[in-house]
C-alpha cells in the first residue's frame, strides 16, 4: 500500500486577528464563532473534507487552546483517520535554534518534515479566516491541467474595492504576469483570496532559499509569489464564483452573519456541500408563547423568551421576556435578562447582559451601522448603556 | 461503575406505538425534537462511567443499528469494552445452550447470550430498557446497591397507577422490597412502580438465568423477579424521583413530548453537566422567516419556519411554509407542512409531506400517526 498522498494541506491558523480586537483576546481568529453553530474554520476544514483532502496540517501559534480542543482528533469534520487526518501544528524545539513562526512561509517552511512524510504532489496553503464554500479539488483540476507550479485562487471584484486586495494581472489565458498588493490604481480585478496551491516539490525549494534570505519578510504574498513570478514559473489563476468573505474586521464579521440571513447574499450553509462543526449537544431550542422571532436564525439549547430580529442566536443563549435582540450577533452560553436590548452588537461566547442594560443601538438612516461589541464572560451591569460601536473587553 | 456492563433491552412486545413502530423496535423511537429513544438510557450509562454497554435486540433493528453506528457520538467506540450490538442467534448453541432458538421474551434475550455474560470480567451488570426517557445518576443506584448489600436493586418511582406490563412494589423503610405484584395494582396496593433498571451480580444474573429458564420461566418482570422473591432474595428499591416516563403507547409518547415544552420537566431530563448524547446530523441553525408566530415550542435544529407553530415538538430539518399551522404536533425529521395546511395533534413520522391545504385533526386524547413516508 501506497503512503504517498497526492495532496496535502496547510491551514494557516496561527494568526491573532488584532482587528477583531476583544473577540479575539483569549482565542485565536479561526477559533471564532459564526453563522449560529460554526467556527470560522469549519469552513476551510469541510471544503478539505469536501474536496477529498483527508490530511490537514493546522498551523496554531496564538492562543491555540480553544483550537486544539475544538479539533481534537478530527472527528467532527470525519478527518479521524487511520492514515492522514487533521494535526495541529505549532512551532516546536529544533536542534540548534527554535523560534517563533515569523511569517506565513515560514510557518510553512518549519513544517516541512510534516508534509515531506506523505511525499505529496501538490500543497494546498489555506487560511483561516474567510467564509466561503469552495470545491479545491476543481483547483487542483485546472493546477493539473495547466502544468503550473502555482495556482492562486481569485475573486473578480469590483473595481472601488480591487485596491484593498492583492490583484493578480493576467493573461486572458489565466497566466499571472504581475502581482501587485493594495495597487493605487488597478489594473485587474481579480483578488487574490489567500487559497494556493503549489506543486510541492517547487515550493519546497522555494521556501527553503526564502529562509536563506535574511531580507526577506517570510510570507507567501510579500516574499514566495513575487519570487517565483520573477523566476518566471509557470503561475495561474483559478476563478472562484461564489460567496467569499474575509472576516477579520468586526464589521466584515457582523455582515458575513446577516449574509447568512439573506439568500440573496449568494451564501447559504445547508445542502449537499456540509459545513462539519463541533456539535454542542443541547436539546432543541425552546421558543416560548411571550417570544417575538423574525428573520432570524437561533440553533440548540436557547431558551426564547423575548424578541429575536434579523439575529443569528447560538446555542445555549437565553433571551428572557421583555429583552429584545436586533441586528445582532449573539454567541453561545451568552444571557440576556428581561428588559435589556441588544442592537447591532456582537456579544460573545457566556457574556451576560443584565436586566434593562442596553448595548449598541441603530445607525442613522443611512449611516453605515457601528457595531457593539462585548467580549467574552463579561457582564454588563443592570441598566448600564454600551454606546454603538463600543467594545467591552472587561466587566 | 467501570466494573459494571450495561444492557440495554432494545424491543418490548409490550409497547403499543402503532405505526412509529412499524420500521423500528421502540428503542429507537424518535424523542424531544432530536433524540432517539436510546439515547437516554445509553447517555446515562456513559455519564455514570460504564463504558461496556450490550444491546439486546430483536426484530427490525436496522434502523437502531444505523442510529447507533460504532457508538462514537456515545464515546463508546473503544478499544477495550466500548459498545457491543447483541441481535438474535449471535452465539453458538454450545456456548449459550440456554436459548437456542429466536427469542421473544427479554429474559429469553439475556439467556441467548450467556457466553458473552459468562466471558466478561465486570463484577456487576445493569439491565435496563431502551424506551425509558430519564436522567438517572446510574453510579448512584449502583453505589445504594453496593452499600445496601441486597441481591438485587430495583430502580423505581412512586406511581401507583394501574399499569397493564408493569411490575408494582411496596417497600419498607429500609428500602427493602416486602411485596411485588406485575402487570396488576388494584386498589393501588403497591406505592411503587418499577423503571425496569435492575442491578445485581454479574454471577448472580448467570445463576437466575439457568434457574429460571431451565424451569420454564421465561419472562423477566413477569417470572424471574416474582420468583426472586417468592425464594425471599434480598431485593431493594431505589426511588427516583426527577422526571421519568415510559414510551408505552401513542398517548404516553405524545405526553411524554409534551412535557418536554415544560422547562420544569425540561430541566429534569436535559442537565448540563450529564447531557444526552445522540446522532449527529450537522444540520445548520434554524432559520426563521418573516412572518412566523412561535408559541412554547422545541425546535431543533435545520428548519425552516414560515408558519405558525403552537405547543408542539419539531425535528431537525423540518420546513413550516407560509400560512402553515402547527398546533399540539410532533414533526419528525424531514416533514414538509406546505402553505395554508393546518395540523393539530398530529404525529408525523419521518419525511411525511402535507400538500398544500392537506389539513388533518385528531384529539388530545388519540392524536393521529402518520407512518414514515406518507404524502397527505
Amino acid at each position: 500500500m501506497s503512503r504517498k498522498k497526492e495532496c496535502v494541506a496547510m491551514l494557516l491558523a496561527g494568526g491573532q486577528g488584532s482587528r477583531l480586537y476583544v473577540l479575539t483576546q483569549k482565542v485565536a481568529k479561526p477559533a471564532v464563532p459564526f453563522g449560529g453553530k460554526y467556527r470560522i474554520i469549519d469552513f476551510p476544514l469541510s471544503n478539505c473534507v469536501n474536496s477529498g483532502i483527508d490530511t490537514v496540517g493546522v498551523l496554531t501559534q496564538y492562543e491555540p487552546h480553544a483550537l486544539n480542543s475544538y479539533l481534537a482528533n478530527g472527528q467532527a469534520w470525519d478527518l479521524d483517520r487511520l492514515y492522514g487526518g487533521v494535526y495541529v501544528l505549532p512551532p516546536y524545539q529544533k536542534g540548534k535554534n527554535s523560534e517563533w513562526y515569523k511569517g506565513t512561509a515560514n510557518a510553512i517552511y518549519q513544517n516541512i518534515g510534516f508534509i515531506d512524510q506523505y511525499d505529496p504532489e501538490y500543497v494546498v496553503i489555506l487560511s483561516g479566516d474567510h467564509i466561503y464554500k469552495m470545491d479545491y479539488d476543481k483547483m487542483l483540476e485546472v493546477h493539473k491541467q495547466k502544468n503550473a507550479d502555482a495556482t492562486i485562487a481569485v475573486l473578480n471584484v469590483s473595481l472601488e474595492e480591487a485596491s484593498r486586495f492583492g490583484i493578480m494581472n493576467c493573461h486572458p489565458d489565466g497566466t499571472i504576469y504581475e502581482f501587485e498588493e493594495k495597487p493605487k490604481q488597478p489594473k485587474s480585478t481579480l483578488a487574490s483570496m489567500g487559497i494556493y496551491i503549489f506543486s510541492y516539490k517547487k515550493l519546497r525549494k522555494y521556501l527553503v532559499e526564502d529562509e536563506a534570505d535574511p531580507n526577506s519578510s517570510n510570507d507567501f504574498g510579500h516574499d514566495i509569489i513575487p519570487k517565483m513570478l520573477a523566476n518566471g514559473e509557470n503561475m495561474q489563476t483559478y476563478q472562484f464564483e461564489g460567496y467569499w468573505k474575509d472576516v477579520g474586521t468586526i464589521s466584515s464579521l457582523w455582515e458575513a452573519n446577516m449574509d447568512l440571513l439573506n439568500p440573496e447574499s449568494g451564501l447559504e450553509i445547508g445542502g449537499d456541500w456540509t459545513i462539519y462543526a463541533r456539535n454542542a449537544g443541547a436539546p432543541p431550542h425552546f421558543a416560548g408563547a411571550s417570544s417575538m422571532i423574525r428573520h432570524s436564525m437561533v440553533s440548540e439549547g436557547c431558551e426564547i423568551n423575548g424578541d429575536v430580529i434579523e439575529s443569528v442566536i447560538f446555542p445555549n443563549v437565553s433571551v428572557a421576556k421583555g429583552a429584545t435582540v436586533d441586528h445582532s450577533i449573539v454567541m453561545p452560553g451568552a444571557v440576556i435578562e428581561a428588559g435589556a436590548v441588544v442592537e447591532y452588537a456582537i456579544v460573545a461566547e457566556n457574556a451576560v447582559i443584565k436586566a434593562g442594560a442596553v448595548v449598541g443601538a441603530k445607525p442613522e438612516a443611512g449611516a453605515k451601522p457601528e457595531i457593539a461589541v462585548i467580549a467574552a464572560d463579561v457582564e454588563i451591569g443592570n441598566g448600564q448603556v454600551v454606546k454603538a460601536g463600543e467594545m467591552v473587553g472587561k466587566d | 461503575m467501570k466494573n459494571t456492563l450495561g444492557i440495554i433491552i432494545s424491543f418490548d412486545s409490550a409497547n403499543d406505538l402503532r405505526d412509529l413502530t412499524l420500521h423500528r423496535p421502540v428503542a429507537s423511537v424518535q424523542f424531544g425534537g432530536r433524540y432517539r429513544a436510546i439515547d437516554f438510557m445509553l447517555s446515562n450509562l456513559v455519564n455514570s462511567g460504564c463504558t461496556n454497554v450490550g444491546i439486546l435486540m430483536r426484530d427490525k433493528y436496522q434502523s437502531l443499528m444505523d442510529h447507533l453506528g460504532s457508538g462514537k457520538d456515545w464515546d463508546l467506540a473503544r478499544k477495550k469494552g466500548g459498545m457491543m450490538l447483541l441481535p438474535p442467534n449471535a452465539y453458538a448453541t454450545k456456548s449459550s445452550p440456554l436459548v437456542t432458538e429466536n427469542y421473544r421474551t427479554s429474559l429469553e434475550a439475556l439467556g441467548s447470550v450467556a457466553d458473552m455474560l459468562n466471558k466478561s470480567k465486570t463484577e456487576h451488570v445493569l439491565i435496563c430498557r431502551g424506551d425509558l426517557i430519564a436522567n438517572i445518576p446510574l453510579d448512584d443506584v449502583l453505589a445504594a446497591h453496593k452499600e445496601s448489600g441486597a441481591e438485587v436493586t430495583i430502580v423505581c418511582k412512586e406511581d401507583a397507577s394501574q399499569s397493564p406490563f408493569d411490575l408494582f412494589l411496596s417497600l419498607d423503610p429500609n428500602g427493602a422490597v416486602v411485596d411485588m405484584r406485575n402487570g396488576d395494582n388494584y386498589g393501588g396496593k403497591c406505592a411503587y412502580k418499577s423503571m425496569g433498571i435492575y442491578i445485581m451480580k454479574r454471577t448472580y444474573l448467570i445463576g437466575l438465568l439457568s434457574d429460571c429458564l431451565t424451569h420454564n420461566l421465561r419472562g423477566l418482570e413477569s417470572e424471574a423477579l416474582p420468583y426472586l422473591f417468592r425464594e425471599n432474595a434480598a431485593m431493594k428499591g431505589y426511588v427516583f424521583h426527577p422526571y421519568a416516563a415510559k414510551l408505552e403507547d401513542v398517548k404516553g409518547y405524545y405526553d411524554a413530548n409534551m412535557d418536554m415544552l415544560d422547562k420544569c420537566k425540561r430541566d429534569q431530563v436535559f442537565l448540563k453537566d450529564r447531557p444526552i448524547f445522540t446522532k449527529v446530523h450537522d444540520s445548520t441553525a434554524t432559520v426563521y422567516g418573516e412572518n412566523c408566530e412561535m408559541n412554547d415550542s422545541l425546535i431543533a435544529d435545520g428548519c425552516v419556519i414560515k408558519g405558525k407553530v403552537e405547543n408542539s415538538v419539531i425535528f431537525r430539518d423540518v420546513v413550516i411554509e407560509e400560512g402553515a399551522v402547527v398546533k399540539n404536533c410532533i414533526l419528525m425529521e424531514h416533514t414538509r407542512v406546505s402553505a395554508d395546511t393546518e395540523l393539530n395533534y398530529v404525529i408525523a413520522d419521518k419525511s411525511v409531506t402535507f400538500s398544500k391545504g392537506a389539513s388533518m385533526s385528531g384529539r388530545e386524547s388519540y392524536p393521529i400517526v402518520i407512518a414514515k413516508g406518507e404524502k397527505v
